[in-house]
């Protein structure tokens, strides 16, 4: 199931470009074919454990400015003269 | 002077003008400095903020100004929490220079109480391990042998705490990333209630089960950082609001008349020996102290350790895609780099632990296999947390080893993944299912390797789980580290 | 056949503050990277902090759009890599394992043809990508986070469209919506973006994206549709594809990359808790919610008798309308709705001359009561009207002034009369022929008075003059 083509596929979607592809594959369907236990749970019910919150309990739609010693927080962050992060582009 | 004392005997001390927190902290960085080449627990030491911090409150109190609950107490903080103007590492390459332009709340909230953060500890990278040899600084070891690991992720928690390099330590528990430190380094350490505790400041690893947790050396300590940290906060949206206050009060209860839930699953076939007989004489203890014993079966744990590491993974995979070295990171310059060329080639820097959960993750949230995968294991917590819901109608609190296994050497499982997952099946029944636990220091075994008992209780039931652990822990007189 | 279906973004432009943090949520005209904190710039350890407003207002279109709204909504996160997503995800809402987002399954009907909203999901916009230089000479884009995290509601609609007209008519009603029930200002630059998915007979569904300006999306519809028809003339089966706008050419091209085969390893956003939206938060949104365009063109017909061409144009504009909702009575409301329309609108047109307008309701009923108490005439009224435009002096002080006052006495305007009866008498005697020319002595009589005289009054003389 995991073959080389699923793990370059994998480490094209989380962007990590792999040193040893063939640990990983064997690892990753260890580790999947373990997952697959999951298929014998047989449990039926719509609850979860997540929080439910009205929307009373929701932060209110006010602007307050990040202050951190009254320095913008741009300048924690790597930027050009201009206050630009420089990305590389999209092709 | 005595570094060993207790957060109580602290303050109390420093209170009484017995001793001065100049002194205590000036002592304190001596020894780190002669056993961190032992053990490395330290990954950033903040040495001249803090004597500077030390002095300041000396000063205050002999004005007999105020000063905060905690009167200059020496913590080490776990290097996934952010503390402003603090490198913060996860222990990766990824944030290796990053500094924190803010505090955590649990940060701003234990910094107004006056305490002193003498630096930021250890790791697995991200917390994802348990054993924290996967930190890119490299293992921490364990104070009662170094040749073993100190548990993870957060070892450097458990070590500094463990040999004296402060009092308390907060780390995080994802999985029993709290618990696992405390019990191989003989240390107490609380996983709270999901929601007690703000997670903002908090790197995320796993998001949904993840909570930031003490660790010292007596419970006593446990609850009286717990009365600080714990609370509503108005930037974690996760956090509930909670009336329990004075967990530090009423401690000495005791468990006479209280009713035990030993987990079947946990305490059976599998455990070490040596593990399995402290477990049966914590047992005795209790029940010679007035509690009473029954088995409690919970079968859904049998998916515990998928269904976690399902979850764990998917969320490992979305929270960790923010590191592409753009906005901060380590030097490495961008420039005539296409985007994914790039940042593939960065998030190569991630350790196999991480690569790994990563590539899990990918993978089971894969178009098409979110209901094999993660909707699954969503039924699982669910299910799991039925039936202790159930088991507490019957118990006030259950029991099993935290680890079911003695410390191991470092090295010995590093690269077998699978069986280190299956070694968290004790720890991880609390994060799925949000209730509290805590692991208690109860016994050396014959090689000298510390073996810690767990208690669980039902949310937001801390002030019954640490009455339990109390009466645990004066149940028993452990050796003295070795180091 | 043709199909097309829109996906638009709409910016919450009312809201002070961004969707998950407390930065402002009015982004344009900052400088670069200064209305940033962790959370909008995804630094490790920061959390999202749900805007209440934010999803009240979602709730709003979503109500006006006639769709249901869920008891409670839940937020996804939508995983991939772009350097505008400082997390490299965006924190959205999704149905595919179950109904959470705001809306879904509402409709609304534009010209007789009903077009079915699929699903409003409220999310984060991604910051802004500027390149430097010629984009061809450089591997570089500066990216700017000002608005990344500011809110934004995305409705997409079923494949209900015909003709890209009818796509122009749904948006030009969508634009006046969101204006009127108070969620975004859809005339400020980004506040309103499409996409569309048009398809054609048996063909398969082309995406067009990266449609810049709200009135290139008709545009677009129509080089596409050509573009297909073409094809499908000459039995080339169309592919599925993402085609983006070339805006300088004014023609879709097909995207070189294929980010359509993403998956976007859709995941539940476990820091922001489950929001109920309970049946008492929906009465009162809807309590709050605004007459409906249509329902306040009614009332305007209806209750003032205003013709139906002005109340058309009147209520589909919310600066206009409020201005007739301050300044009229029911006495005064059908002169109010002419002076709004036929004078004002043309003048003020655009949001920066809205803007800067000087002229209030008060003005506005002042100067109808004037005209209906014939106190002034509709020609003085048009020249008060310019100078309360030009200096936003009162009606008062404007008459004292421009000596503006209708003359409506019978004696004064009779002497005037004469005068012109006198100087035309050519007119005169072809006026006692043929009615219909009298209008000209008016003209004359009004010239004379600078316009002041009552009409009425004027028209009323004269004819008796005639027959006499
Ligand atoms: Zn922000």
């Amino acid at each position: 199931m995991i073959d080389r083509k699923e793990i370059e596929h994998l480490s094209d979607l989380i962007k990590v470009e792999l040193k040893d592809p063939e640990k990983y594959i064997k690892q990753v369907e260890q580790i999947l074919n373990y997952f697959d236990r999951l298929d014998a749970v047989d449990f039926d019910s719509e609850e979860t454990l997540r929080k439910e919150v009205k929307i009373d309990g929701l932060r209110d739609d006010k602007y307050v400015p990040f202050q951190d010693n009254g320095k913008p927080l741009i300048d924690k962050l790597k930027k050009d003269p201009n206050n630009y992060i420089r990305a590389p582009k999209m092709v | 002077m005595n570094l060993g004392i207790s957060a109580t005997e602290f303050i109390a001390q420093v209170k009484a003008g017995m001793i001065s927190v100049e002194e205590f902290l000036a002592q304190t960085f001596e020894r780190i400095k002669k056993i961190e080449p032992q053990i490395h627990a330290f990954i950033t030491l903040n040495e001249n903020v803090a004597m500077v911090q030390a002095k300041d409150i000396d000063k205050k109190i002999k004005a007999k100004e105020k000063v905060g609950a905690f009167f200059g107490m020496p913590i080490s903080v776990k290097d996934n929490i952010c503390v402003e103007g603090l490198r913060t590492t996860c222990a990766s390459k990824m944030l290796d220079n990053f500094v924190s332009p803010y505090d955590a709340t649990v940060i701003t909230k234990l910094k107004s109480e006056d305490s002193i953060i003498v630096g930021k500890v250890n790791l697995d990278e991200f917390a994802m391990g348990s054993t924290t040899e996967f930190s890119y600084f490299g293992p921490t070891r364990n104070p009662w042998n170094t040749e073993y690991v100190p548990g993870g992720s957060s070892g450097g928690s458990g070590a500094s705490v463990s040999s004296m390099e402060c009092i308390i330590s907060l780390g995080s528990d994802t999985g029993g990333s709290v618990r696992s430190p405390a019990s191989f380094c003989s240390v107490v350490g609380l996983k709270p209630t999901y929601g007690l505790v703000s997670r903002y400041g908090l790197i995320s690893y796993s998001n949904s089960i993840e909570q930031i947790g003490p660790i010292a050396r007596r419970v006593e300590d446990i609850a009286l950082v717990l009365d600080i940290i714990s609370g509503e906060d108005p930037r974690d949206n996760t956090t509930v609001s909670n009336k329990t206050v004075g967990y530090a009060k009423d401690l000495n209860a005791g468990v006479s008349g209280k009713k035990i839930g030993i987990i079947k699953q946990m305490t059976g076939e599998g455990l070490d020996k040596e593990v399995s007989s402290a477990t049966n004489k914590a047992i005795s203890k209790l029940q010679s102290l007035g509690a009473q014993c029954i088995e409690i079966s919970l079968d859904a744990v049998e998916h515990s350790v998928e269904a976690y590491y399902t979850i764990a993974s998917a969320e490992a995979s979305s929270n960790l895609a923010r590191y592409d070295n753009i906005r901060y990171g380590f030097d490495y310059s961008n420039e005539g780099f296409e985007f994914k060329a790039y940042i593939s080639k960065v998030r190569s820097n991630f350790g196999p632990e991480v690569t790994r959960r990563m590539l899990l993750g990918a993978f089971v949230l894969s178009a098409g296999y979110y209901g094999k995968y993660y909707l699954k294991a969503q039924k699982v917590r669910t299910m799991i947390k039925s039936q202790i819901d159930d088991a507490f109608k019957k118990v006030d609190l259950l029991l099993c080893p935290t680890m079911p296994i003695l410390p191991f050497k470092i090295g010995e499982k590093v690269d077998d993944p699978l069986k280190l997952y299956l070694s968290d099946i004790n720890t991880i029944t609390a994060n799925l299912s949000g209730i509290p636990a805590i692991s208690v220091p109860f016994e050396i075994s014959n090689s000298g390797l510390p073996i810690g008992i767990q208690l669980l209780a039902n949310s937001f039931e801390e002030k019954k789980l640490l009455q339990g652990a109390y009466a645990l822990q004066e149940s028993t007189k452990l050796q003295e580290v070795p180091i | 056949m043709t199909k097309i279906g829109l996906e638009i973004h709409c910016q919450l432009t009312k809201l002070e503050s961004k969707l998950f943090c407390n930065c402002k949520a009015d982004y344009r005209n900052l400088p670069t990277n200064q209305n940033i904190c962790p959370v909008c710039v995804g630094l490790p350890g920061s959390l999202p902090m749900l805007n209440k407003k934010a999803v009240e207002k979602a709730a709003l279109i979503s109500l006006a759009l006639g769709c249901k709204i869920p008891s409670k909504i839940g937020f996804f996160r939508k995983n991939y890599f772009y350097p505008d997503l400082p997390k490299n995800f965006q924190i959205t809402q999704y149905n595919a394992y179950g109904d959470t987002s705001i809306g879904y399954d509402g409709k609304i009907e534009i010209e007789g043809k009903e077009i079915r909203i699929r699903r409003i999901q409220l999310e984060e916009d991604p910051g802004r990508l500027v390149y430097e230089g010629s984009s061809q000479q450089t591997m570089i884009t500066l990216v700017d986070y000002n608005r990344a995290g500011t809110p934004l509601v995305e409705i997409v609609t079923e494949p209900d469209f015909e003709t890209p007209k009818q796509v122009r008519v749904f948006l030009n009603v969508l634009a006046d919506l969101v204006e009127n029930i108070g969620v975004s200002d859809p005339y400020l630059e980004g506040a309103l973006r499409v996409d569309g998915n048009i398809s054609i007979g048996d063909g398969n569904r082309v995406e067009i994206k990266n449609v810049g300006s709200f009135r290139d999306i008709e545009k677009a519809l129509h080089f596409e549709i050509t573009r297909q028809q073409s094809l499908l003339d000459r039995n080339i089966s169309i592919h599925a594809e993402t085609r983006h706008w070339d805006d300088a050419r004014k023609i879709t091209v097909s995207s070189r990359s294929k980010e359509e085969e993403q998956d976007y390893r859709y995941l539940p956003e476990a820091d922001i808790p489950i929001v109920l939206i309970e049946n008492n938060t929906v009465t009162s949104l809807s309590k709050q919610m605004p007459e409906s365009i249509v329902a306040k063109k009614e009332r305007y017909v209806k209750k003032y008798g205003i013709p139906l061409q002005v109340a058309n144009v009147l209520s589909s504009d919310k600066f206009y309308s409020d201005m007739f909702e301050k300044a009229h009575t029911q006495n005064n409301a059908k002169e109010v709705a002419n002076i709004i329309t036929t004078d004002l609108m043309g003048f003020a047109d655009t949001r920066e001359k809205k803007l800067e307008l000087k002229v209030t309701p008060k003005h506005i009923s002042d100067l109808a009561d004037a005209i209906i108490n014939n106190k002034l005439t509709r020609n003085s009224g048009k020249t008060a009207l310019q100078e309360m435009i030009k200096t936003g002096k009162y009606l008062k002080e404007i008459m004292s002034t421009l000596d503006l006052g209708q003359v409506n006495d019978a004696s004064s305007i009779e002497q005037v009369i004469l005068e012109v009866f006198s100087e035309e008498e050519k007119a005169v005697s072809e006026a006692k022929q043929n009615p219909d020319t009298i209008n000209y002595l008016v003209g004359k009589v009004m010239r004379k008075t600078k316009g002041k005289a009552d009409p009425t009054i004027t028209l009323e003389i004269i004819r008796r003059k005639l027959l006499s």
